[in-house]
């Protein structure tokens, strides 16, 4: 029960603010008399997906010898189609604007099948050498059908991982938990990082001004703007030529932070930040490397003059 | 807590569900803004990724000027006992202003000048016990924990965060753990601290704050107890392990085991039914995951099925379960069956489906393809893209 937010139903309901009906169910959710078992249906489906493809991921590991390729590539097909089958009976009909299912479960099968799609695909190249020394290529073919899939179901969920998908075709790794780009000669991924971002946020906005699933813009520009500064940053941790990257990534952050103070984006105010914050290290701690208490004096001043910048950007910022 | 941060807590929870109401058009603009008229914004509350901006810098900078001055003072213990001690009672005295002064309040700065104040503090404090006065086991552990529990709690009190009702409740348990009765200790403390706490959830003279610190407290008092209870734990001797790695321990009698598997089995149940008899999500989701937590020790001792199976057979039953329960709710009067709903009511869902791509992406995301070899001839490669991750 939260008592505070009871008393005022009742208090703004004898005031007439709120109409009889309204009163009545806001204060029987305060009251704890009708309660919500949203979040917890959507965790149980969720969790119920990851064990159901880590246990068919185990299975094929374990049985593909003995079953042979055959019949594992169809029983996983078939359990995919069942699911998009599904959710294309279950879901709205195509739209460019929002077109959310209502129900709980949408989301999940969605996922679920295009997952088991994707996991067949890999599943059948790995065994029959479709593609043969152009394997990497089926990280495309996986990247376009979550595209289609998540511009078909309006899913931010396969979108994402879309993107994903196609950062890993070009051998970009996005992973938050590393803080490398993945393996292979860095300046190559550095490239391919710094393209794949460009290449994101362009998506992003013409997209959105084209009103295509206009909604789907922040998913671009944040999965580019994490690839872009990413790739930056390991231009200024990872070169002897660092001061150019630091000054570049100084530029790149400073117009992020400047259009994103303008149209009300926190997420990308606070990247191109994070991002400007973390490239001055470089400079600090090589400039101070005599003395790392200066170093760490400067550093943490310059941790202060984010904060003042922050909480004056805040200030004045229209956050949407 | 001082009255008027009380009060502003009040007002911020109506505001909080207004907006509820208004995100999912349960009311109009001129409704909800009729509520905020009534119920005038107390402190400025910034967006929550601001909130985060702003106690990671106030976090890097304390640590950076501490690493500075540590750096440029005297390598001794004693000149860090003082180092660490002034520093803690500074970014106290900060997070204490930063509180009383509605500017500054909420902002994500006082939360972490607390939480490193408290940490520099004990940092000082074990310091000055290990090195200074050499109180070694068992005592010094034993006062840290001790001053540990006392600090988190201060501070629980004064500034309302759970997250410092759930560190004082860890130093409970770890203080609790290391009497030579631990395992009962942490029964009876888990039990007491569900009991006393359940019974303060809904007190209207209670602040916000601290509703949310008796439910992190319950939920604390409940691990607590399972944790003593369950049969991993108690054959691995995890609790006796607190009190001295060292120790030589006889494996747990038959008797303990029974009561142990019979803990570990019916304290998840009792705990869901408590849930849903209460209506309180929390408490239910505790029951949800205790019970996930009692099915893995089950696959621990019993190997019924090859992993593969397991893992199939319990994803897809939840996945149906989870699809029934939402069906069955939905298809009750007016879409609710014994108080609860399918709906999402005026939960902020477009959040929560934000929220997820993190982990969603985490877990599926197909590894970057690696580089080519000089002369690679292809053949396939690895099993894993669409998420199933792995060589294969």
């Amino acid at each position: 029960m939260n008592p505070d937010v009871a008393a005022a139903v009742d208090r703004l309901g004898e005031e007439g603010v709120l109409t009889p009906a309204q009163a009545r169910l806001f204060s029987r959710v305060a009251r704890r008399e009708l309660v919500s078992a949203r979040l917890e249906v959507r965790a149980a489906l969720y969790v119920g997906v990851l064990l159901l493809t880590g246990g068919i991921a185990l299975f094929v590991k374990e049985s593909h010898e003995r079953i042979g390729p055959a019949a594992i590539g169809l029983a996983i097909g078939a359990a995919a189609a069942g699911c998009l089958a599904w959710a294309w009976r279950n879901s709205p009909p195509f739209s460019w604007g929002d077109a959310l299912s209502t129900q709980a479960g949408f989301d999940y099968v969605l996922l679920l099948g295009a997952l088991l799609v994707a996991t067949d695909l890999a599943f059948l190249e790995t065994q029959l050498g479709l593609l043969g020394e152009n394997w990497p290529w089926h990280l495309l073919v996986v990247a376009a059908l979550y595209g289609l899939l998540a511009y078909r179901f309006d899913s931010r969920m396969l979108l994402s991982l879309a993107l994903a998908s196609f950062a890993a075709w070009r051998g970009v790794s996005v992973n938050l938990s590393s803080v490398t780009l993945g393996t292979g000669d860095p300046a190559r991924l550095r490239v391919e990082a710094l393209a794949c971002g460009v290449l994101f946020v362009a998506m992003g906005v013409a997209l959105r001004r084209a009103g295509r699933k206009p909604h789907f813009d922040d998913v671009y520009v944040n999965a580019g703007l994490l690839l872009g500064f990413g790739g930056l940053l390991s231009g200024v941790f990872a070169t002897l030529n660092w001061p150019t990257w630091t000054l570049a990534l100084i530029l790149v952050a400073g117009a992020t932070a400047f259009i994103a103070f303008r149209t009300g984006r926190t997420l990308p105010f606070a990247l191109a930040v994070v991002a400007t914050w973390l490239g001055l290290q470089r400079w600090i701690f090589a400039g101070a490397k005599m003395d790392p208490s200066a170093a760490l004096l400067l550093s943490a001043a310059s941790a202060a003059t984010a904060l003042v910048f922050i909480v004056f950007a805040r200030r004045r910022m229209r956050i949407l | 807590m001082k009255k008027e941060w009380v009060a502003a807590e009040r007002v911020e929870e109506v505001r909080a569900a207004a907006d509820g109401w208004k995100r999912t058009g349960a009311v109009d603009k001129g409704t909800f803004e009729g509520v905020l008229r009534r119920f005038p914004e107390p402190r400025v509350l910034p967006a929550p990724i601001f909130r985060v901006l702003v106690g990671g810098f106030v976090s890097l900078a304390i640590l950076l000027l501490l690493g500075a001055f540590a750096f440029a003072g005297g390598r001794t213990a004693g000149a860090f006992v003082v180092l660490l001690g002034v520093s803690g009672f500074a970014c106290l005295a900060a997070a204490e202003f930063q509180e009383r002064t509605p500017t500054f309040a909420l902002r994500g700065g006082a939360g972490a000048t607390a939480f490193w104040g408290i940490v520099f503090l004990l940092g000082g404090l074990g310091l000055f016990l290990g090195e200074t006065l050499h109180v070694h086991e068992p005592e010094g552990p034993n006062i840290l924990l001790l001053a540990s529990l006392v600090l988190w709690t201060l501070a629980a009190w004064r500034w309302g965060s759970p997250a410092w009702a759930l560190l004082a409740a860890v130093s409970l348990f770890l203080l609790l753990g290391r009497a030579p009765s631990g395992r009962l200790l942490w029964i009876a403390g888990g039990v007491a601290l569900t009991f006393v706490f359940a019974r303060v959830l809904d007190l209207p003279s209670w602040a916000p704050s601290h509703r949310r610190s008796a439910a992190v407290l319950v939920v604390a008092g409940l691990l607590g107890v399972y944790a003593a209870l369950n049969l991993y734990v108690l054959d691995h001797r995890v609790v006796e392990f607190l009190r001295d790695p060292s120790l030589d321990l006889p494996g747990p009698r038959f008797r303990e085991r029974i009561w142990s598997m019979l803990g570990t089995a019916i304290l998840p149940v009792a705990v869901v039914w408590w849930g849903i008899r209460s209506r309180r999500s929390f408490v239910l989701d505790t029951g949800l995951v205790l019970s996930a937590v009692s099915l893995v020790t089950l696959r621990f001792y019993v190997h019924f099925a090859p992993l593969w199976m397991v893992l199939t057979a319990a994803g897809g039953v939840l996945f149906l379960l989870a699809l029934a329960l939402n069906r069955w709710l939905s298809r009750g009067s007016e879409g609710e069956r014994h108080g609860f709903t399918a709906e999402p009511l005026f939960a902020d869902e477009a959040r929560f489906r934000a929220l997820e791509l993190v982990p969603v992406v985490a877990a599926h995301a197909p590894e970057a393809r690696p580089p080519a070899p000089p002369g690679f001839q292809g053949g396939g490669g690895s099993f894993g893209g669409g998420g199933a991750g792995g060589s294969f």
